[in-house]
């Protein structure tokens, strides 16, 4: 666990907010997001679809889709500087710059019709002050730090003519080529087969180490976010609902939804076909308010509060917050 | 091409045939290079596969990309020609059956698909989605239909209202459940289940594994269940086999083969799973990338990525021979040259271990 640094974070994301335009309405995807992720630290949000845990990343890194969704409230500190409302130019030299992203399905977030050693020479020359010979080294140096065989010669090759697995080690090349304080990490292997995965998680986990990045880890598996991460943030509707480092909140989570998440995987060493506790019910429509928690019509614990006051989120342990009235001391049992 | 083999292996009289057989199945595809489009050799899907699953119970296809497993459902349900093989449904040979035979069986045999999204109508009511098998069979008189509509309905946990509704306003586990009941409606023996719920969230998914499970106790419905996912296929799976490049490299019963796995690709697809609640934990990272079906390896089609092999520096056999399926020391079956010395040289599979690769 990385112990609470001095000075200023890295980022700071204070009581962030966004909507999202839909067909049937204002959907309010994001309701009041707080967090703040020293350098160097690796932290995790969880959360399933439609928790705002990619929105609210999109909008870290200024990529809301324009005339869809916008930041309506709040701040987002990088560096001392607030991203909301940051001009385009300065924006597109911070992302790959000093913030740089993975996404899920690298073939999209790849020019298909550039080489591999062009488009991360032309990354590097974008933010770094390097000849192109040096730009050059520079993308073999990163091949190689990403495990891809016969780097020099690969430079000429295609997005097309990699596996999926060296796609996303490509991604995670051109991520680090510019050495940034942050990478943001959107379920960067949910698209890849497990032996595969369990690569590129051992990868990341080697490389953050070795450059001292920090990074958050958007996943809706809980099982990698606890691979790779310090800290968590586990979602829902819009807001954290519970967060802290991540052996503790999921080692002994105190909030119905995250006890529930955790109840409802089946895991390697429970009881076979018991029954698995799902969570019933699905998450709130955002598109109208929401009095009281957004939890309560699926949680087992709701008392009268839960349907009037949204619960702020109050610490439990060190470092450890939760957002419910009720805040259940259960354990959850291998499933 | 399997007249000759249903004949030689006549049922001894007295026992019941297990629900389902498939005995040497291939499905290889043509692989064509140059200009003209020439076949230049074949893409081995499947090689060589043998399995049977039994009355009521479930039967799990584990592994990744080109492990075949999709193909083999696809086979079963006959929407994918084989290339040799048989597939025995309750001792019938499938691909001898025709016209009415045919129809009669395939009321039997259901499958349920990774997008429900994907596989609904979009322009049919759910009440029409449910009805049209009813009446493709002939199992309810169009004034019996509603009525069998909505019991589906509240079978699988829907709201027997909902039959007036499109398939666009339900959400991914509802719409699941859909196609749970479309797959039920005709009391099938046997479902197909092709990734019923990785693309589900976690909550969801529990629900429809716990639909799966319940409607297999009361419904007594078997399952062939593809699925990567090892914890949940331990789960809700009797037997297992995994498959890696077209063949089965291991098989036998879920409590034998995630207990002692004596594959070194078994043991390497266990370690990857990963505990939220062990947090860190060793595994096995297995170098190199999945080899595509229409190149594989020679010898032992995982000897480019296994790690027994180099803890064993590297034997010949393995890059030359092909293992076969062998009885393992448990009573399972197992494809290794070497599967005696996998307990011995697995890391320790302690989930408090430091972390790191091995």
């Amino acid at each position: 666990m990385v112990s609470l640094q001095g000075g200023e974070p890295l980022l700071t994301v204070r009581d962030l907010a966004v909507d999202m335009r839909q067909r049937h309405g204002v959907v309010h995807a994001v309701r009041g997001l707080s967090y703040s992720l020293d350098k160097g630290e690796a932290m995790g949000i969880a959360g399933e679809s439609g928790s705002g845990k990619t929105i609210s990343s999109l909008a870290l890194l200024g990529l809301l889709p324009a005339g869809i969704s916008r930041v309506v409230r709040g701040s987002i500190l990088f560096a001392g500087r607030d991203i909301v409302g940051m001009q385009d130019t300065e924006l597109r030299a911070l992302r790959g710059g000093r913030i740089s992203m993975v996404f899920q399905n690298p073939l999209s977030s790849l020019n298909p019709v550039m080489t591999i050693g062009r488009q991360l020479t032309e990354a590097i020359r974008l933010h770094l002050e390097l000849s192109a010979d040096e730009a050059c080294g520079r993308a073999i140096e990163m091949l190689e730090l990403v495990g891809i065989p016969d780097p020099e010669r690969r430079l000429s090759d295609y997005p097309h003519h990699f596996s999926g697995g060296m796609r996303q080690r490509v991604m995670i090349a051109m991520a680090l080529s510019c050495r940034p304080d942050l990478i943001v990490a959107d379920e960067p292997t949910t698209a890849l087969d497990v032996t595969i995965q369990a690569q590129v998680l051992d990868l990341l986990n080697r490389l953050r180490h070795e450059l001292g990045m920090a990074v958050i880890l958007i996943s809706h598996d809980l099982g990698v976010v606890a691979d790779t991460t310090d800290r968590i943030a586990i979602m829902y509707a819009g807001r954290i609902v519970e967060t802290g480092p991540t052996r503790q909140v999921l080692g002994a989570p105190r909030h119905p939804y995250t006890i529930g998440l955790l109840r409802s995987i089946p895991s390697l060493d429970g009881l076979r076909r018991r029954e698995l506790a799902a969570i019933e019910g699905a998450p709130p429509d955002l598109s109208v308010d929401i009095t009281g928690c957004p939890f309560r019509d699926r949680c087992a614990w709701a008392i009268q509060e839960c349907a009037e006051i949204d619960p702020p989120l109050e610490p439990v342990a060190p470092r450890h917050t939760v957002a419910c009235w009720v805040k259940p001391a259960e354990t959850v049992e291998a499933t | 091409m399997s007249d000759e083999r249903s004949a030689a292996t006549p049922m001894p009289a007295g026992t019941t045939p297990p629900l389902l057989e498939v005995e040497r199945l291939r499905v290889w595809f043509p692989v064509r290079r140059g200009i003209l489009r020439r076949r230049v050799g074949s893409a081995k899907a499947v090689d060589d596969v043998s399995f049977t699953v039994g009355h009521g119970s479930t039967m799990a296809l584990v592994g990744e990309s080109g492990a075949g497993k999709t193909t083999i459902g696809r086979a079963v349900v006959r929407v994918q020609p084989v290339t040799s093989g048989t597939i025995r449904f309750k001792g019938e040979v499938l691909s001898e059956l025709v016209g009415s035979d045919l129809r009669r069986r395939r009321r039997e045999f259901q499958m349920i698909f990774q997008d429900p999204f994907g596989s609904l109508d979009p322009r049919q009511t759910v009440g029409d989605i449910l009805a049209e098998p009813l009446a493709i069979h002939g199992l309810a008189s169009p004034g019996e239909r509603p009525t069998r509509v909505r019991e589906l309905l509240s079978l699988v946990g829907l709201d027997p209202a909902f039959a007036s509704r499109y398939p666009r306003e339900f959400s991914g586990g509802q719409r699941q459940r859909i196609g749970v009941a479309r797959a039920i409606a005709v009391h099938p023996d046997l479902i197909v289940c092709d990734e019923p719920v990785s693309s589900l969230d976690v909550s969801i998914q529990a629900q429809v594994i716990n639909l799966l499970i319940r409607l297999q106790g009361e419904l007594g419905v078997a399952y062939l269940f593809i699925a990567h996912d090892l914890a949940v296929v331990r789960h809700i799976a009797d037997r297992v086999a995994v498959m890696y490049l077209g063949r089965i490299v291991e098989m036998g019963s879920v409590e034998e083969v995630y207990a002692n796995p004596a594959h070194p690709y078994t043991v390497a697809l266990l370690s990857a799973v990963l505990n939220p609640r062990a947090g860190r934990r060793r595994r096995i990272v297995l170098s190199g990338e999945i080899p595509g079906v229409d190149r594989p390896p020679a010898g032992c089609s995982f000897h480019t990525r296994c790690w027994l092999r180099t803890r064993l520096g590297n034997p010949e056999i393995c890059g030359q021979v092909e293992p076969v399926l062998r009885g393992a020391t448990g009573g399972w079956t197992v494809a290794c040259h070497f599967a005696e010395e996998t307990p011995r040289h697995q890391p320790t599979r302690a989930p408090e271990a430091a972390g790191g690769a091995v």
